[in-house]
């Protein structure tokens, strides 16, 4: 009999906290289980695990409501329908959930015509306060990937931070925040670039 | 609103990569998790429970419906069509299935029953595939050869690489050559087609031929190739005819 083995690494403390166990462990599996036997359960646990991430995106992004609430199932019947589309070698299934999420955000957006006049929050979470529920509901490791990116974000000089949230929560072009900000768009352009940078790095520092 | 990506990795003068689709991904923690509204979750899987009893319910009968429109596709493509009367290397009693092919040991001959219409006759180291289709029986050779006693009326057709030999009531040989098939009559009358002239050959006229796949067959002097007396012997004494 031919048997087959795989022999893995444990992974060190660092590397468990980014590595959001969770969701690598079980996210692409449970998409797998949808999309190969209409899985309920499978299904029901990936609401859990993702919901809470991806309706704090949503809400971030369109303001807490009807349209958030919206996003929300369309994501997570377009993760019930086309699951199939899931491809693990390109991304995790939290990378493929958020991608789905902020992009039909950004289309609610776009039909609104309009967008959050108002600074985004910081990081401190003052000006939206994390929901005590739902930060209870995270797995142990989720709330210490929270914690791992949010120190990483934290550590990126003030400009490159604000740039990078106001690109990625209200989805405004560089030309855009250059416009808003006043700033040369040369300089949008490379405080973006270096914070993306710095943010791998920083993230890559975590897991080494 | 601009639909410009400010994260596309060109406007951001970087390689695309997995590391950069995961950075900007883990952006989405920088907002406060939410728990999601009440009843969302009852919502969704309701939703999703109807169009999956739907697939069940379809599923069941769509496969009972296929089963049922196809099995007698299988059943007659499975069904046995002859048997292996008689060998010297082993298989007697062995049954061939339509579309079969038969490979004949290098020492040793069989002889196959098709049912109540054909005796044939392979020889070591042939070649041939048997097919029935509806009435009709076809054999296709590719190498040795194969002698046939046919009952009369049972359409039967020998195809080689290099023509078609049809029955017209009759007992027949063919044989494959490197160069040419050699076809002999020994009661009633043969066609042979292909990509020369159709050809009739009787067994009180022309007793054999070579059939070389290009021109006009002719007759071959009675040369009886590769069989005897005792090949059609033995075929005869269980004949369908």
């Amino acid at each position: 009999m031919v048997a087959s083995c795989a022999i893995m690494n444990p992974p060190s403390q660092l590397q468990r906290k980014y590595d959001d166990g969770a969701w690598e462990r079980e996210g692409a599996e449970l998409l797998s289980r949808v999309a190969r036997h209409k899985d309920e359960a499978a299904f029901s646990r990936l609401y859990d695990l993702s919901a809470p991430l991806l309706y704090g995106l949503a809400c971030r992004m369109l303001g807490p409501g009807s349209d958030a609430e919206d996003v929300l199932q369309e994501v997570m019947l377009q993760a019930w329908n086309r699951s199939a589309a899931f491809d693990p070698g390109k991304g995790t299934a939290r990378v493929w959930l958020v991608v789905l999420t902020r992009s039909r955000c950004l289309d609610k957006l776009r039909r609104r015509g309009t967008r959050r006049d108002h600074e985004v929050a910081g990081l401190d979470g003052v000006a939206e306060p994390a929901d005590d529920e739902a930060s209870a509901s995270e797995t142990m490791e989720q709330a210490e990937v929270r914690t791992v990116v949010r120190k990483a974000l934290a550590v990126l000089p003030n400009e490159q931070r604000r740039t990078l949230e106001i690109a990625y929560f209200e989805g405004l072009s560089q030309s855009e925040i250059a416009a808003r900000t006043g700033e040369p768009l040369g300089t949008v352009k490379t405080r973006m670039r270096l914070g993306m940078m710095k943010l791998m790095e920083l993230l890559k520092s975590f897991q080494s | 609103m601009n639909t410009e990506d400010p994260f596309d990795p060109k406007s951001l003068d970087l390689e695309p990569s997995r590391e950069l689709d995961e950075a900007a991904s883990l952006m989405a923690y920088g907002a406060a998790p939410r728990r999601p509204p009440a009843g969302l979750k009852h919502r969704l899987m309701k939703a999703i429970a109807p169009a999956q009893a739907a697939w069940r319910a379809w599923a069941g009968p769509s496969v009972a419906f296929a089963v049922l429109l196809l099995a007698p596709y299988f059943f007659l493509r499975s069904r046995p069509v002859a048997e292996i009367v008689a060998s010297s290397s082993g298989g007697r009693g062995s049954s061939i299935a339509s579309g079969q092919t038969i490979i004949t040991p290098s020492d040793g001959e069989i002889l196959i029953r098709v049912g109540k219409d054909a005796v044939l006759k392979l020889s070591h180291g042939a070649e041939a595939t048997i097919t029935r289709k509806g009435d009709s029986l076809t054999v296709d050779l590719k190498s040795g050869w194969l002698l046939s006693s046919v009952r009369h009326g049972q359409a039967y057709r020998v195809v080689t690489a290099r023509g078609a030999v049809d029955v017209l009531g009759t007992e027949f040989f063919v044989r494959i050559r490197p160069d040419k098939d050699y076809v002999c009559i020994c009661e009633g009358r043969l066609r042979l087609s292909g990509a020369f002239p159709t050809t009739e050959i009787a067994a009180e006229a022309h007793s054999d031929a070579w059939m070389d796949g290009s021109t006009k067959p002719v007759h071959a002097g009675w040369s009886m190739e590769g069989h005897g007396d005792a090949d059609w012997e033995a075929v005869r004494r269980i004949s369908p005819r």
